[in-house]
């Protein structure tokens, strides 16, 4: 197929998925203040610290604006469907998609991005009450070349959560059960992506590793663009690790999933 | 001596009523929290004032079609539905009560829903109910004796739940239903999805078991080949109501008194001479059909064979599926 | 009738042991699991306290303490009731509650204990062993006087706990869908993994009064500290008393709202 057409057909399932996931919004709502509340007990921790005397090397605008902005991108970059996309291997219900023209790729694209409409549209309102409390002390960058380079790093970032969770996923054509791997990745992603606590935080002889690592490319370092000043030779060297990190995890998903679809058996249909 | 059905009954229901009421509900968590304090409310009668005597020792079917009310009034019998009217008594207890002591002397088995633990043997689930219904080890390994035998899963016992095919899952539903030798057995659409062969299985077994252990059984099915096989009594509810109570050949001749005759001749006849309501089924005019009255037969079958040389002739009762087919589209009225 | 439940609650206890071996794979990930969630629960802990010796009257010790508090207490609730109370809204939507109702036991008894989840006994390990290595590394001295209270205390925490968590599923049987109920609680229980007094006051009246974390963790650590006196553990063992006949009726209510799916 032609992007072209790859490109119409994943619009067609986006608008499909869309009526799908509209559906179940006020179940969305509710995973939300989830994500929500993860995200307030940070910022509430933290400005505590900051109140009983802690010596922190960020002050607390950095910490509101940081915990805000993090709920925002956390929703558009996540990815769940590691489990799901191991189920519907197991369950063989992969053969429909496999006699089609379109990829099962594709789908699993148009569900995100449909998942990702209506998770936006829940998690703004909720923001927007925790924004009020807190609109004194929380600041967006006014330059307009933070904010160009803060969607590339978004996309980035997305791309790459995107083919890790496929690959975890595409484990389920293999085993009878991904579900601990999944999680697994969940739990140090969360300590390594500075979602549980900004990566400013962390202690100095860390901040090496933590800077290379693949997690910070998933969610800390489009924050990292956007909110901290960033010498040019920084920058540079972040969207070339993103950009390397990106490729080589799209390889090894691409790789995992074709394989996969060799050994896949269809057991079940 | 015919005995008062009233007296020596085991159940008892007098003008058993249940209306549904359920609310107009948007999808959803938030609808579902404002409905909690404003709601459209609607109701639907299930069962309409019906009543009924059971003795000790019946095998009696439930007849009607979805939605008749058959199944919420076996529920109700069961003690899982509170009656919104009426009068219920089983084994002088009070169902709905939920007493373990009436709990104790029934059992319940749905064809569709499993009461075996999915991952583990049915031998660890029949050893959870020992406990549940507090079996002395001698009543336990009498009764798993008795029942490995009647139902013919030595094999079985062992083996995980989730291995077992369909057929064999409902023979260990039905052992751990029986374990504690309940004096009445509520069936509700116990062969449903079962190949013919674990049909006549579990149907073999519940006759046995009336016989044996003089078990009280009131099975709902929509098979009708269970009903036939085993039910001496039956009970039709239709819209909420008992349409018919009594035996089954009386509910076929009450509802069917016609015979349908075929007659097949060596040449064509020729239309004219036959009697009315006759129809051909073939072209050339040589196979008769024709429907009669019972007490009109004899009259018909010697015009018939008047007309020609008879090859083939039969005579034969409508099929229950058919005869409540006919009856529940032709508005649910037993003609009588 | 107790001794009658008791042995029904091991019956319990062994299938979760056939079932388990039937899927040990599935014990040694919850395991790792298990470690990896304890890590990151008290790597917070260790970055907050890098900056300060002390929040809101709370040392480092102490606060690792009261994770492991926190988890135990989470552990005994996925071992013991989080599996039947997840299964209660799929089994009135399907009328399963159905083969439940019709045995003779106490249905809601069967219903929250029926689903024990033998692998998250690593949790509770765990859990005791971090409050463990906690309070031995904190300046508290325990004495058996506030050992007594604290345990009194925590073992109503998880009395309430597991109340709120079951009380609020009990809600599947006048509503349709309430999965996401069950996972807004739980995620609100996870907030108990801080001291409360690190929050504001709204959020600590909801940790204390409705979904009241806060008895497994801050209550119990405050009285293990000798904050305590007889009068806090006798009020929490009334609360708890008055909660559980609230569930207790709370229960049999909404048992007649039971419609069994399918006439």
């Amino acid at each position: 197929m032609t992007p072209a057409s790859q490109l119409r057909v994943l619009r067609r399932l986006t608008s499909i998925e869309l009526v799908g996931s509209l559906m179940y919004r006020t179940q969305f709502a509710v995973y939300m203040v989830s994500t929500v509340v993860s995200i307030m007990v940070g910022l509430f921790i933290w400005l505590r610290v900051g109140e009983s005397g802690g010596d922190l090397p960020v002050d607390r605008e950095f910490i509101v604006t940081y915990y805000l902005m993090l709920a925002v991108v956390r929703t558009l970059v996540s990815t769940w469907h590691s489990e799901f996309l191991a189920q519907v291997i197991r369950k063989g219900e992969l053969n429909a998609w496999l006699a089609r023209p379109g990829s099962y790729i594709l789908n699993l694209l148009a569900n995100n991005f449909s998942e990702k409409i209506v998770k936006m549209s829940t998690i703004l309102p909720m923001l927007g009450v925790i924004w009020w409390f807190y609109r004194d002390q929380f600041a967006l960058p006014t330059e307009i070349s933070r904010w160009l380079l803060f969607i590339p790093a978004l996309v980035g970032a997305f791309v790459l959560e995107f083919c890790l969770t496929t690959t975890i996923g595409s484990l389920g054509f293999w085993m009878d059960e991904n579900s601990g791997i999944a999680r697994s990745r969940h739990v140090i992603a969360m300590a390594l992506s500075g979602e549980l606590v900004p990566l400013a935080l962390y202690p100095a002889w860390a901040t090496t590793f933590l800077d290379i690592q693949v997690f910070r490319f998933t969610m800390s370092f489009p924050l990292e663009v956007l909110l901290t000043d960033l010498s040019s030779q920084q920058l540079v060297a972040g969207f070339v690790l993103q950009f390397a990190w990106l490729v080589a995890i799209v390889m090894v998903c691409r790789f995992t999933w074709q394989r996969g679809l060799h050994a896949y058996s269809g057991i079940g249909a | 001596m015919q005995s008062d059905p009233q007296v020596d009954a085991v159940i008892r229901v007098q003008n058993l009523t249940k209306t549904y009421t359920f609310h107009q509900q948007q999808s959803g968590l938030i609808a579902a929290i404002k409905s909690l304090f404003h709601r459209q409310m609607e109701t639907r009668l299930a069962v309409d004032a019906i009543s009924f005597a059971i003795r000790r020792g019946e095998v009696v079917g439930f007849l009607g079609p979805n939605g008749a009310g058959k199944t919420t009034t076996l529920k109700m019998l069961s003690g899982l539905l509170y009656p919104t009217s009426g009068e219920l008594s089983v084994l002088g207890h009070i169902p709905q009560k939920r007493a373990s002591e009436y709990l104790r002397r029934i059992s319940l088995v749905m064809g569709q829903k499993t009461m075996l633990w999915w991952d583990v043997t049915p031998m660890d689930t029949l050893l959870l109910h020992k406990d549940m219904y507090g079996l002395s080890d001698d009543l336990f390994q009498e009764s798993v004796a008795e029942l490995t035998q009647l139902l013919d899963v030595a094999d079985l016992l062992h083996v995980q739940v989730r291995k077992l095919s369909l057929g064999q899952r409902m023979r260990m539903e039905l052992m751990v239903a029986l374990l504690h030798r309940p004096e009445i057995v509520f069936l509700d659409e116990p062969t449903i999805g079962l190949d013919v062969v674990a049909k006549a299985n579990v149907r073999t077994f519940l006759a046995e078991l009336n016989r044996t252990r003089g078990t009280t059984i009131i099975i709902t099915s929509h098979d009708m080949d269970d009903i036939e096989a085993l039910c001496e009594r039956v009970i039709m509810i239709d819209h909420g109501r008992i349409q018919f109570d009594g035996r089954l050949p009386d509910l076929v001749q009450r509802m069917q008194p016609r015979k349908l005759v075929r007659v097949a001749y060596a040449a064509p006849v020729s239309a004219e001479q036959c009697p009315e309501g006759a129809r051909f089924e073939d072209e050339d005019g040589t196979v008769l059909v024709i429907e009669s009255l019972r007490e009109e037969l004899a009259g018909l079958l010697q015009h018939l064979g008047a007309l020609g040389d008879i090859q083939d002739l039969s005579v034969n009762d409508a099929d229950l599926d058919d005869v409540l087919r006919d009856f529940f589209t032709n508005g649910g009225e037993v003609r009588s | 009738m107790l001794r009658t439940h008791l042995r029904i609650w091991v019956h319990f206890w062994r299938l979760s042991v056939a079932r388990e071996t039937h899927y040990r794979a599935n014990f040694l990930t919850l395991a790792v699991v298990a470690i990896l969630e304890t890590f990151m629960t008290i790597l917070p802990m260790l970055l907050i306290f890098s900056f300060t010796s002390a929040v809101s009257g709370w040392s480092r010790a102490e606060s690792i303490a009261l994770v492991g508090f926190f988890r135990t207490a989470i552990g005994v609730h996925e071992l013991l009731a989080s599996g039947g109370a997840y299964r209660l809204s799929s089994d009135i939507q399907n009328g399963d509650l159905d083969l439940v109702l019709i045995r003779p036991v106490n249905a809601q008894f069967y219903v929250a204990c029926r689903f024990v989840t033998l692998p998250q006994m690593v949790n509770v390990l765990i859990g005791m062993l971090v409050a463990a290595i906690g309070v031995a590394r904190s300046d508290v001295t325990v004495g058996l006087t506030s050992f007594v209270q604290t345990m009194a205390i925590f073992i109503c925490g998880m009395i309430l706990l597991n109340a709120a968590i079951l009380g609020g599923s009990y809600i599947a049987f006048r509503v349709t869908t309430i999965d996401g109920l069950n996972w807004m609680l739980q995620d609100v229980a996870d907030m108990g993994r801080y001291p409360i007094s690190f929050y504001p006051g709204a959020i600590r009246f909801v940790l204390t009064a409705i979904v009241p974390v806060a008895f497994v963790t801050t209550v119990p650590m405050d009285a293990l500290r000798g904050f305590t006196g007889w009068d806090t553990v006798l009020l929490t063992v009334a609360f708890t008393c008055l909660v559980v006949m609230l569930l207790r009726w709370w229960w049999n209510n909404s048992v007649r709202h039971y419609a069994s799916a399918g006439s």
